[in-house]
């Protein structure tokens, strides 16, 4: 028996990247999933190959995200699990972020997953209890000037989980959080100025001396998803390669090089 | 007069300085010789605090974004382009968890904490920025350290507020423009600014629980700290997250080991 048999997941943002992989890997423990997405293109390529369902969805739209749950739990017959994943990257400076920069990545990385958490709640508690897993960053737990808003977004996501924990895990639902480095492929879904997936090779490494991947990502949100994360309610999870266990991490990495 | 902080000929601009922690730093920055301008929404309350302390008053409520930036064009009108000191204070509450919150004022508590606190930084940098030196002092709280679960979207906006003091802190460091984020813990009255229509859901101080220190705080004690961050005794002193709170975000309160 399959480690997530009968598991009733929605996972959102699951056309590209992290959380195509998410959906991928979820469905290959046996969960069955549904899946958001704005692209429907890509929505329906992964469809075919992980065997999952795409709600085509606008995670910003309060109604959107309402609707796509309403259509998620009468497909699945209920809910178990909630993948919050769709977020936005914007690449500039906190003090040269646009209005509407600012907006679109608060919009959709932390009204987007309040409105997802919300609208699931009642969902998670008639199941009995469940689980919330939102991806996060670990920019949230350590800023980068270079991606200010995005950094901004996820410290308030990773408050969020904390807060959610509290109020949710008297009903048996677990909240927690997976903070990924440098993950490639990168994030597709971006607001300007920034290549379709970012350039791995330009990026510095952690001190395991390589970028991480969407499977990373995706075996750390099936522990949490299913019954061997059963005591973890509030973990921000950092999956970074050990990115952010020292000020001085990435010199670690560069030493690996040299030799 | 020269205050012991050597403040005076400096000029600040304090959002959010009818009442509480705003007030206080009003009134402190003055008495240390600054020149104040400061930002509310009650006409009421900001001409006596004007009366009271001669400081500037400008009305603005900061959910009108084109009202906030012409009260922070007024300001820097009024000090010539030059701005040394900028308190980020305008904030508003609401008790309850999440899933009580309402969208419309989830969205609003990020509007007023974040976005707005975000818009009036940035207008404020560029200035400090050219002068080669300022203080940015940002009001968050200690809900935005450790959650607050019965405080979810003022906990989640404000750890937001201390990633952006973060950010512009590194930005600023070198143009000589510092950035600090003050957490003050539970402080009479409590927050009673909440969002339009939802006054019955201030800040309820009922269940407070006295600091190690055993007395609750007050709105002079933050603006002492603020009156330090103002001044160049503090020059060192950046991307800082203080804590004022008695002692009580030191430890864990609960004995789980048994008394």
């Amino acid at each position: 028996m399959a480690r997530l048999d009968g598991l009733r997941a929605l996972v959102t943002g699951g056309t590209s990247g992290i959380g195509a992989a998410i959906v991928d890997r979820l469905g290959s423990e046996g969960a069955s999933v549904v899946f958001t997405g704005r692209n429907e293109t890509r929505g329906r390529e992964v469809a075919a190959h992980t065997g999952a369902e795409f709600v085509p969805a606008e995670a910003r739209d309060g109604a959107a995200v309402r609707a796509s749950v309403a259509a998620a739990v009468t497909s699945l017959g209920g809910l178990d699990a909630l993948v919050a994943n769709a977020g936005v990257l914007h690449d500039a400076l906190l003090s040269e972020t646009t209005d509407e920069a600012w907006d679109a990545v608060l919009e959709t990385n932390l009204v987007g997953y309040v409105l997802y958490a919300v609208a699931c709640l009642p969902h998670l508690r008639a199941a009995g209890g469940g689980s919330i897993t939102m991806i996060s960053s670990d920019a949230g737990v350590w800023g980068e000037t270079a991606i200010g808003a995005y950094s901004v977004s996820k410290r308030a996501v990773n408050m969020l989980v904390q807060t959610l924990a509290v109020e949710a895990g008297p009903h048996a639902i677990r909240v927690n959080a997976i903070c990924p480095g440098d993950t490639a492929p990168g994030m597709a879904t971006h607001v300007g100025g920034r290549d379709e997936s970012g350039d791995p090779a330009s990026w510095t490494l952690p001190p395991l001396a390589r970028v991480g991947t969407g499977a990373d990502v995706a075996a750390a949100v099936a522990y949490f998803a299913s019954p061997d994360g059963a005591f973890c309610n509030g973990s921000i999870l950092l999956v970074d390669g050990g990115m952010r266990a020292s000020i001085r991490a990435s010199a670690a990495a560069r030493a690996v090089e040299r030799r | 007069m020269t205050g012991p902080l050597g403040l005076d000929v400096r000029f600040a601009l304090v959002t959010g300085g009818t009442s509480g922690i705003g007030r206080a730093s009003v009134g402190r920055l003055r008495a240390e010789g600054m020149t104040v301008a400061f930002t509310g929404r009650s006409v009421e309350r900001g001409e006596a605090v004007a009366r009271e302390t001669g400081a500037t008053f400008l009305a603005c409520d900061h959910r009108d974004r084109v009202a906030s930036d012409g009260a922070v064009e007024r300001a820097l009108e009024l000090g010539s382009g030059r701005l040394d000191v900028h308190v980020a204070n305008a904030g508003i509450l609401f008790q309850g968890p999440i899933e009580a919150t309402p969208e419309t004022v989830f969205r609003e508590l990020l509007e007023v904490n974040l976005t707005s606190l975000f818009r009036v930084a940035r207008a404020c940098f560029r200035p400090m920025c050219e002068h080669g030196s300022g203080s940015l002092i940002h009001i968050a709280s200690d809900a935005g350290i450790r959650a607050v679960h019965e405080l979810a979207a003022y906990s989640v906006t404000k750890a937001g507020v201390i990633a952006a003091a973060e950010l512009f802190a590194v930005e600023g460091a070198p143009h000589g423009v510092r950035s600090n984020a003050v957490c003050p813990g539970d402080i009479v009255p409590g927050v009673q600014a909440t969002p339009t229509g939802h006054e019955d859901h201030a800040e309820d101080p009922s269940g407070w629980v006295l600091p190690p220190s055993g007395r609750f705080g007050t709105g002079a004690d933050v603006a002492a700290l603020v009156a330090w961050l103002a001044s160049d005794e503090s020059e060192h002193v950046t991307g800082a997250t203080l804590r004022i709170d008695g002692g009580t975000g030191a430890a864990m309160r609960v004995a789980t080991r048994g008394a």
